[in-house]
């Protein structure tokens, strides 16, 4: 924290986080501010964010059943797959905390190995809800024929955007992954990654439990 | 280690493009959201002079208007659908580009992490992100000017049928549109911001900074920014909803039976008053997102400018915070005439009065801290107290709005209109400009000019009430809002003598900003340059540096020993003392 150097490398130094640490370093706060939460910044900042997104769903899930109680509500039959995705979304969440927890061990080859199994199950999840929606389509299902079909597309194409960015968090992870980035000392972005992704598996169940009871 | 060093070193070659345009700096993010935001400003006043020209001498061909406006003014008289667009645009961009980005963005950016004692933001990449979302978000609402059948008409609340509808006005069609997209654009940067603003409020003060020793700015930005976190994903929804209804064929908002030109909606079984809810589920908490910043500031300034700490700052704070929670439940009182159930709308008018309390301590506690004070009439000083002049009047005709079976009479009549501009609008433009008097010389290291300030200040105050106060004697005898002329009916017509006095204020009162404009941009260059503290305040910013270094402090952080709030304190040598002072321990 004390700087020795003169002059133009002290500047240099405060730009290193060695000073000018907001932001760096991991662990609790990871800072030598004395009031900081007894969380990690990124983290308390990623639940604000979870927060934000409950929100939204809220008030699409409010909307749901405002419009579901008003009546016109013709009722359809998920076709199977959605249960099989959910399946897939529940195992994911399953594959990636054990290999938190492979990390937490400095088991470096199964962390890597089933970091990838949930990154594939995520992707498999979303090609599931495609071919779904696809099957709903053949059964004449449009987002216009009715609130009901309206509703459902709306929830789980919501659903699948954030997911979508999940994905894309998972697979950004897994390559720095690979590459050897993370351990049990360093591992602040694989635990974001962890918690980001169990949000969206209950996510989905709430959705998916939440049609299911409704529709 | 010696080679992450060096790769430092290359980032922070700081370029004019990382330094100016693409920085992470919250200083600079700050100065870009206030440019932005006069900007727009600037564009919402005109929007507005132009409302004013087609209320003061309607259907009187205006041939300077057809020459700026072109199709939109053909013969020199306003066309209808260009009015209901101008209304719509002006609204949202004094609500969300002025007084959210604009105040917020430039406040909280600024003063956050000055004032605790950080030396950036929690996630200044994030907050970058956060300006440039902004910054694509204005350049869609400002192409929305340029399409073919204009910009958004629907009103700044976008209530279906008619904005769901694109045939419904032309004002319906690519340019709403545009607004949706631009709106959630607008989200995601605040999203953004308020992530920032919480987190870095919580985790990086400084040693000794508790939060009962943050200024009350801070206070009112961390609420502020909760509030934003919590009600704009509502308002996403509801945007995505319309986007579906407009672009898809849903009918979420659409109900059955509608004809449009003619010709049969297809939609059917929407419900126009669902997108009330979320659309006032965020609208109401907006008022607050654009009130409580400028509130926070006005306070700051009261006390440092008084020389007397800010009465009872416990109790300020508990407002400020009881304000917010509030907030979030009296969307209501937007919609008693909507058809809502009347024993709900009971339950809105208790919150909405509830309100009142939190509002009123908060004021009186303003009022004791300016009692007896030894008052220095700088022209931030001026434009806090002149908030105060503002907020009161159009805080008590609250109460008769919050009243349904008052609010029935004046619902969309122009007393909403004049409610709404002194409470909100014109108040927290207020605390804006105070703010930006206040803390100029430490954004810009140098002083804005007193004189032509106080010029600024009185134009803008008597200006603003003769705008303004006229329109709740219209309201009162029932001149409707929105209308694109008033010639048709007695009753309105004979107010057409009272428009022109309205329109003539309007145009001395925007001039009067002209000053301000040719201040600000004049002083950023060639004002006299500002010590460490030309105010003599105690909070953290004024210790350091105008303008503060990149980093903010020097090697050390700074510590706090005591409240924000310690000025005039018996027995001290000066009138004030900081918060970096540490309390001398004295022998018994």
């Amino acid at each position: 924290m004390v700087i020795e150097k003169k002059g133009k490398s002290q500047i240099s130094d405060i730009d290193s986080g060695k000073i000018f640490n907001n932001g760096g370093g991991g662990g609790a706060g990871g800072h030598n501010y004395s009031y900081a939460l007894p969380i990690n910044p990124a983290k308390f900042g990623l639940w604000l964010f979870i927060g934000a997104i409950i929100m939204f769903f809220s008030a699409l899930t409010s909307a749901y059943i405002v419009r579901h109680s008003v009546g016109n509500w013709l009722r359809f039959e998920l076709p199977g797959i959605f249960w099989f995705n959910t399946l897939v979304l529940i195992l994911s969440s399953l594959t990636i905390q054990l290999s938190y927890f492979q990390l937490k061990k400095d088991n470096s080859a199964s962390f890597k190995f089933l970091f990838l199994l949930s990154t594939l199950f995520g992707i498999s999840f979303l090609i599931g809800q495609l071919v779904g929606w696809g099957q709903l389509r053949e059964m004449g299902i449009y987002v216009s024929t009715n609130p009901s079909s309206s509703f459902f597309y709306l929830l789980t194409l919501a659903h699948a955007v954030h997911l979508v960015g999940g994905i894309i968090a998972l697979i950004y992870v897994l390559i720095k992954a690979l590459l050897g980035y993370y351990s049990s000392k360093n591992r602040l972005g694989v635990e974001l990654c962890v918690t980001y992704w169990h949000f969206l598996d209950v996510l989905w169940l709430y959705l998916f439990v939440f049609i299911n009871v409704t529709i | 280690m010696s080679v992450e060093h060096a790769a430092v070193e290359v980032h922070h070659k700081e370029s004019f493009l990382t330094k100016y345009i693409f920085s992470t700096d919250h200083k600079t993010i700050a100065r870009q959201y206030l440019i932005t935001g006069i900007i727009w400003g600037v564009i919402g006043m005109i929007l507005s002079w132009f409302m004013r020209l087609q209320l003061a001498y309607p259907n009187q061909p205006m041939p300077f208007l057809e020459k700026i406006l072109g199709r939109w003014a053909e013969g020199g008289i306003l066309k209808p659908e260009f009015y209901v667009a101008l209304i719509t645009m002006h609204g949202t961009i004094m609500v969300f580009f002025l007084l959210t980005a604009g105040l917020s963005g430039t406040f909280s950016n600024y003063l956050i992490p000055l004032q605790i004692g950080a030396r950036d933001m929690a996630f200044p990449v994030l907050n970058m992100l956060s300006y440039w979302v902004f910054f694509a978000a204005s350049v869609v609402m400002l192409i929305s000017f340029f399409v073919q059948t204009g910009p958004a008409g629907a009103g700044w609340t976008m209530y279906p049928p008619l904005s769901a509808i694109k045939s419904a006005i032309p004002g319906a069609d690519v340019g709403a549109t545009l607004w949706l997209i631009s709106m959630g654009l607008f989200i995601v940067s605040s999203l953004l911001g308020a992530l920032n603003y919480i987190t870095t409020t919580l985790n990086y003060r400084t040693k000794g900074m508790s939060m009962w020793r943050l200024p009350i700015t801070v206070w009112g930005m961390f609420v502020t920014a909760i509030l934003g976190l919590l009600s704009f994903p509502v308002l996403l929804a509801g945007a995505v909803m319309l986007i579906f209804d407009r672009e898809f064929g849903t009918s979420f908002f659409v109900p059955g039976g509608l004809v449009v030109g003619g010709q049969p909606v297809p939609h059917e079984g929407g419900n126009p008053i669902l997108w009330q809810h979320l659309f006032w589920f965020l609208g109401h908490p907006e008022v607050y997102i654009v009130l409580l910043p400028a509130v926070s500031l006005v306070g700051e300034i009261l006390a440092t400018n008084a020389r007397k700490p800010l009465f009872a700052y416990k109790v300020s704070v508990g407002a400020l915070i009881g304000i917010g929670a509030l907030s979030m439940i009296v969307w209501g009182h937007h919609m008693y005439v909507s058809g809502m159930n009347p024993i709900l709308g009971e339950v809105f008018v208790i919150t909405t009065l509830a309100i009142s309390f939190p509002t009123a301590i908060l004021i009186f506690n303003y009022l004791v801290t300016i009692w007896r004070g030894n008052l220095r009439l700088t022209p931030g000083m001026l434009f806090a107290l002149g908030f105060l002049g503002l907020f009161i009047p159009g805080a008590l005709t609250g109460a008769f709005l919050a009243t349904a079976p008052v609010d029935i009479q004046l619902h969309d009549t122009y007393f909403v209109v004049a409610h709404f501009h002194f409470t909100m609008a014109t108040a927290a433009a207020f605390g804006m400009f105070a703010g930006v008097y206040h803390w100029f010389p430490k954004m810009f290291g140098r002083m804005m000019n007193d004189k032509l300030g106080k010029i600024h200040f009185w134009g803008t105050f008597i200006g603003v009430y003769l705008i303004f106060f006229p329109m709740f004697f219209q309201g009162i005898a029932g001149v409707p809002r929105r209308y694109y002329s008033f010639t048709e009916y007695n009753f309105t017509s004979q107010f057409v003598g009272l428009n022109k006095f309205i329109t003539i204020a309007a145009f001395v009162a925007g001039a009067t900003q002209l000053i301000f404009l040719f201040n600000f941009f004049w002083s950023m260059f060639k004002g006299p340059k500002a010590d460490k503290n030309p105010w003599k305040a105690n909070t953290l910013e004024w210790q350091t540096d105008s303008p503060p270094p990149h980093g903010n402090w020097g090697p050390e952080l700074p510590v706090v020993y005591r409240g924000p709030y310690e000025y005039s304190v018996p027995g001290a040598e000066e009138d004030y003392i900081p918060q970096t002072v540490p309390i001398k321990v004295e022998a018994k």
